[in-house]
């Protein structure tokens, strides 16, 4: 009896250990922790960051050194990790080099362009705009899909600035991107140009996606969308002025006057914040108080930045002159 | 008073002459007063309501014959005693029951009513089977937990195999009616676990089994479960490895209920469930690993994602319909789930697999006897649901391993609608795997994550079968003839690199079938016997038409069995002869396409054949059986078996990696088995058996290719080898012994009522075949090396208790208590559990030359103690090659390579 007792005593009281568990392995600090400080030192090329909502984390264009392949690394804004990154197939897979860009986050789904080049090849297969829940981001839709054009097939259009207005609709700019092999007076080598169309909608609510170009918006160099997707923001080529235009009204009006002579070209807005790149600097503007401060890279050229929900720290490319390109971060007090 | 009981029993096998072979048995006994002790003569014996009957003699002796198999109810009757009973008595087919009675006289009303009963299964004349019991009762007093286990200590056992047979080989008889996983019973179970609380005895018989009986060539397992007694009884149970510290407790919780008693009208019931989850499902006894990143370092024994769960619940009602009839109702329920363990996955687990397995079985016995012709119809219904794949969502423990949810896969719904156009695209929920980024050692190489492995299978296999047997009895013999008709149905699907297309290049299309085989049989079986021996004749006739439609229509084959058996008693020893063969229809994933994954992407495919006919066995086996003095008994038992027909792999084209199957292959088996038993009296017992075995065949099993064989000579790489070499379970030695201890309650003090029990096995190794490092190419001839042999003590010791007036008692059952590290597997490329040194260098190195990119410090990849400048990236040989090396040591450990650890579990038992 007293055995019986013990032994309902001991079973209570004791539980089973879980078996061993794989612990993270990896840094849980920046490699740099000043501001502007390196956060990505990747040899190859990394881009286009975009923030997730709640500001936990980041999507940016990374490229794969072992196939050349750019994935959507998810960048964690805590440690300054990468958490995960979405690649299609593994290394040497194919023969195809896949590159994700412009990643666009809201609530549980994803927007990313999708280009794909043959490994020999110098211009691309196919450029294609694509959305996905993010746990299912390699099931996604394909809204839009641009092939070669021209009389060399030397024309690919592309999608850039993807941002989400709602579930179901897509602001981006249109570019063209031309690849030539360069004849005299040009050096004889292969170059490629980008040339900004417009800014242009998609609704793909329906089976069939509708694209409507927003006016006024030819040759916009930039493009962003206010917290709460009623207006966007845009840039014009030598233009010093950031246009805000209300979804609904025909009319856009000035959001913020740079002094002549500075050309803004990639704007993002956070409330009465905004931040632009200009030749290699950021500009960090309040709009309320209508101040601008200069951020200057530590030898290199900042470009594309992303600003934070909160408005506080913006993750941006930085590019020494090599154009490989990485993320750096700055803090915005 | 035990030579008596012998010689009573012998005589009355001999008297009777039933020369019964394996569908009846005989019941016999002495008649007592139960105050004075003395012999009553006269008395009534009557079986199953008077259906058969006899009186006692002048010795107080009775005899009753030709019984069939199963329970019986028995009463005996004298004016002037109060009549005494008993429901349920089994009559073992080919043997004598002993079932003595003490009457009380009729001044004492309704008295209680002692009865002894045992059985000798060794002096049996007119058995020509090899049949090798265990009872429910004796299974809880051994270290062993299911009736699987309990027949794996078998002589002739290796696990499910038998006598060197292949797995699948071997057919199981539950209450007379057999019930097979058809599907793939060579490489999965039946699915079904009868509660150990729920049997009377279960046995294996690898010879001359009754022409009754086919769909096996090795062996049979025949199950007699119980029926429900004359009063209520119960048992509950529980069994831990929580009190236990550290790695010895078992990490299990299992409840057993089980209750048996009368309802109304006549009718019993019997039901019990038998639950248990385990935390380490599989435990494995590989070395602790060195390096000290290595997470599994600290509890070497336990993997993550291992846990299983398992659910048995059985009833049974018996139902008496008049006096000669009985209708028998019989329900079982089983489900397993697994979490599987995949040692790529080892730093992502939540990727690894799962598998779950289901299966009912219900049955109907309806008996009737009626003079001297007893007929017995059944019916059953037999469904098995399997299905292995990635989880949809992890499960959640909710009771130490239980998860109480049923798991999903991710491509569930498409292998159940059998949906192979819409399988042809990637199927929602994979993703590609790539090397994973988790490992302790950041480099990409050998571990996998990202996605799941792509592959899923599901399978399900349906049942319906019926059967009658009619026996006539004769005094000099008895006719017993039957036929079985089987309507089955399957339906498989499978699915591999499910994250690609099937458009892509080595992706195999998804296989699935659907399909309705018919089997039938019909046998005849004279047994004629005189007071000088016994002989027993048998024909079987089997159908098997595998069903189809159209351009899929499949073959129907047919089969004639002979058997035979003759026995007699040569100066105080049993003789016996016999012979047989076997068919039994092959496995109906081999009549399938089936795709398969592999690591290398390759994506292999089987071709099905659905023009397989049946694989077929020739059997003649010399036994001895003696019992040199009253306790003990010794059994010889030596075979040749011839097997042909078998199903073999033959390559399809010149893919190296597709095949379709054959029957091409044909082999032998021959072995001695010695078997000494000493009964349990004086409070010990011990039971030793020794089997010696040699069983080849020209291919080791039915995956293996053909050509990969290297026969002399010439030597071929195309065709067919004609060499016989060992099969997979080709176990040379194989000693076991059994002992059990009981203290007596007058000595021992402290230790009065301890019970032991204790099994000792030592086999010497199963065969494996050596191949090149890239195990595409066999060197030398399959299965040409040994493993090294094995060795385990498992022990029980029980405490009987009692409380509130009934018994109990708390155990402690610990399992390879030596903790001896057996080699159960090795790799093929260098014949031993662990890869050389040299060996890790050039897996390493070829990781390293495939991924030689720097890893920056952002990268998930990065780990600060490879980066020995600083610099934040880790590139160069100098910082990248350890860490290569330190992956390939990690991946390569041999952790299922060894028999399981020393594991231990307490539990406290109750009956009411």
């Amino acid at each position: 009896m007293r055995a019986v007792a013990l032994l309902l005593v001991a079973v209570t009281a004791c539980a089973y250990d879980a078996p061993w568990t794989p612990k993270p392995y990896g840094p849980d600090t920046p490699f740099d922790p000043g501001s502007p400080g390196r956060v990505t030192i990747n040899v190859g090329v990394d881009r286009t960051p975009a923030w997730l909502p709640g500001d936990s984390a980041l999507l940016y264009s990374v490229e794969r050194t072992g196939d050349h392949d750019r994935c959507l690394g998810v960048l964690s804004a805590r440690t300054w990790t990468l958490r995960r990154t979405l690649c299609h197939g593994g290394v040497a897979r194919d023969s195809i080099v896949d590159a994700f860009e412009w990643p666009g986050v809201r609530s549980g789904s994803l927007a990313f362009q999708w280009g794909q080049w043959a490994v020999t090849g110098v211009r691309p297969m196919t450029r294609r705009l694509m959305v996905a829940a993010i746990d299912r981001w390699d099931h996604g839709r394909v809204l839009l899909e641009f092939l070669p054009y021209g009389a060399g097939l030397e024309y690919v259009d592309g999608v850039r600035n993807l941002q989400w207005l709602s579930d179901t609709s897509l602001v981006y700019v249109h570019e063209q991107m031309h690849v030539y092999f360069g004849r005299p007076p040009d050096p004889p080598v292969w170059d490629t140009v980008f040339a900004v169309l417009d800014v242009e909608r998609i609704d793909f609510g329906s089976s069939v996606p509708v694209v409507t170009v927003v006016p006024g918006t030819a040759g916009a160099t930039s493009l962003a969308v206010n917290d709460s997707a009623t207006a966007i923001y845009y840039t014009l080529p030598g233009d010093s002025l950031v246009y805000r235009l209300p979804l609904d009204a025909a009319v856009a009006s000035i959001a913020y006057a740079f002094p002549g002579g500075v050309f803004p070209m990639d704007v993002q807005v956070r409330g009465e914040r905004l931040v632009a790149a200009e030749a290699g600097e950021l500009h960090l503007v309040d709009l309320q108080a209508l101040t601008d401060s200069v951020v200057t890279g530590p030898g290199v050229a900042f470009s594309h930045p992303a600003l934070s929900r909160d408005g506080h720290l913006i993750v941006v490319e930085g590019d020494a002159g090599f154009g490989v390109s990485d993320l750096w971060r700055v803090t915005w007090p | 008073m035990a030579v008596r009981r012998l010689a009573l029993a012998g005589a009355a096998l001999l008297a009777a002459g039933t020369a019964s072979g394996q569908a009846t048995g005989a019941l016999a006994g002495r008649v007592r007063d139960a105050t004075t002790g003395k012999i009553i003569v006269f008395a009534r014996v009557s079986v199953d309501g008077g259906r058969y009957g006899a009186l006692t003699d002048t010795g107080g002796a009775y005899r009753v014959l030709g019984l069939a198999s199963g329970l019986h109810a028995v009463t005996v009757a004298l004016i002037g005693y109060a009549t005494a009973g008993r429901d349920s008595v089994l009559v073992a087919a080919g043997q004598a029951t002993i079932l003595d009675f003490a009457l009380r006289p009729q001044a004492v009303p309704l008295g209680a009513v002692p009865v002894v009963t045992t059985r000798d299964p060794v002096l049996d004349p007119l058995t020509p089977a090899d049949i090798q019991r265990i009872s429910g009762a004796e299974i809880r007093r051994l270290p062993v937990t299911t009736v699987a286990e309990a027949v794996a200590l078998s002589a002739g056992a290796v696990g499910e195999s038998y006598r060197g047979g292949r797995l699948g080989e071997q057919s199981f008889i539950l209450d007379g009616l057999g019930v097979k996983n058809q599907v793939d019973a060579s490489t999965g179970g039946i699915g079904i676990r009868v509660p150990p609380d729920m049997l009377t005895e279960a046995s294996l018989v690898t010879n001359g089994f009754s022409a009754r009986y086919g769909q096996a060539i090795s062996g049979m397992v025949n199950v007699v479960t119980k029926d429900g007694g004359s009063r209520w009884l119960g048992r509950a149970a529980y069994e831990t490895g929580r009190p236990l510290p550290g790695s010895l407790g078992s990490k299990l919780d299992r409840l057993v209920l089980a209750a048996d008693g009368p309802l109304t009208h006549g009718i019993a019931f019997a039901g019990a469930l038998d639950a248990d989850a385990r935390l380490d499902a599989d435990p494995v006894n590989a070395p602790a690993p060195t390096q000290a990143l290595d997470p599994r370092r600290a509890d070497p024994y336990h993997l993550a994602h291992n846990s299983g769960e398992r659910l048995d619940a059985a009833g049974k009602l018996t139902v008496p319909l008049g006096k000669s009839r009985t209708l028998r109702l019989f329900g079982l329920r089983s489900i397993e789930q697994r979490l599987l363990y995949d040692p790529p996955y080892k730093y992502d687990p939540a990727l690894m697999p799962g598998r779950r397995v289901g299966a009912t079985l219900a049955s109907v016995n309806l008996q009737h006897a009626a003079g001297s012709v007893v007929s017995e119809f059944r019916l059953g219904w037999f469904d098995r649901d399997y299905f292995q794949g990635a989880l949809a969502t992890q499960p959640s423990y909710r009771l130490g391993a239980a998860t109480l949810q049923s798991f999903h896969f991710l491509g569930e719904d498409l292998a159940r609608r059998q949906d192979t156009l819409a399988a042809r695209a990637p199927v929602a929920g994979f993703s590609d795997p790539d090397f994973s980024a988790a490992t302790p050692w950041g480099v990409p190489a050998f571990f996998l994550g990202s996605g799941p492995r792509g592959d899923f299978g599901w399978n399900r296999f349906r049942e319906l079968r019926g059967r009658f047997d009619l026996s006539i009895g004769a005094p000099s013999g008895e006719v017993g003839m039957g036929v079985e008709v089987l309507r089955q149905r399957v339906q498989t699907f499978q699915r591999a690199l499910a994250y690609l297309p099937t458009t892509d290049s080595g992706v195999p299309p998804p296989a699935a079938s659907d399909f309705s085989p018919t089997i039938g049989s019909f046998y005849l079986e004279p047994q004629l016997h005189t007071p000088e021996f016994a002989l027993t004749l048998g024909l079987r006739y089997d159908l098997f038409d595998p069903g189809g439609e159209g351009s899929r229509a499949r073959a129907a084959h047919s089969s004639f069995s002979p058997r035979f058996g003759f026995s007699t008693v040569l100066s105080g020893a049993t003789l016996v002869i016999s012979y047989g063969r076997f068919s039994q229809a092959p496995d109906y994933q081999y009549l399938v396409d089936a795709a398969f994954d592999d690591t290398l992407r390759t994506g292999r495919f089987r071709r099905g054949n659905p023009d397989l006919g049946f694989e077929r066995a020739t059997q003649w086996e010399f036994s001895l059986r003696a019992r040199p003095s009253r306790r003990t008994s010794i059994r010889v038992n030596t075979y040749f078996k011839e097997m042909d027909g078998l199903v073999a792999s033959t390559p399809v084209g010149t893919n190296p990696d597709s095949a379709v199957f054959n029957t091409f292959d044909f082999g032998s088996a021959k072995g001695l088995e010695l078997l000494f038993e000493r009964e349990l009296t004086e409070g010990w017992s011990v039971k030793v058996s020794y089997a010696l075995a040699q069983a080849q065949a020209t291919n080791t099993n039915a995956f293996e290719l053909f050509r990969r064989i290297r026969g002399e000579p010439p030597p071929d790489s195309t065709l067919p080898s004609r060499l016989e070499v060992p099969l997979d379970y080709d176990r040379r030695h194989a000693l076991t012994v059994i002992s059990q201890l009981q203290v007596p309650h007058a000595r021992w003090g402290a230790l009065v009522g301890l019970e032991a029990a204790a099994i000792l096995r030592f086999f010497s190794g199963l065969p494996y075949s050596l191949t090149n490092s890239a195990g595409d190419t066999l060197i030398g001839l399959p299965n040409s090396q040994r493993l090294p042999p094995q060795a385990t003590l498992d022990l029980l010791l029980r405490r009987p208790f009692s409380l509130a007036g009934r018994r109990g008692s708390v155990y402690l059952d610990a399992r390879n208590l030596l903790n001896r590290r057996n080699v159960i597997s090795v790799r093929r490329d260098v014949g031993s559990p662990q890869l050389t040194a040299a060996g890790i260098d050039s897996l390493a190195e070829a990781a390293y030359r495939a991924h030689p990119e720097p890893i920056p410090y952002e990268s998930a990849r990065y780990r600060s103690a490879a980066d020995l400048d600083g610099d934040g990236y880790i590139d160069g040989r100098a910082e990248l090659f350890p860490m290569y090396q330190a992956a390939a040591r990690d991946f390569t450990q041999p952790l299922f390579f060894y028999g399981a650890p020393r594991v231990m579990r307490i539990g406290v038992e109750y009956e009411f």
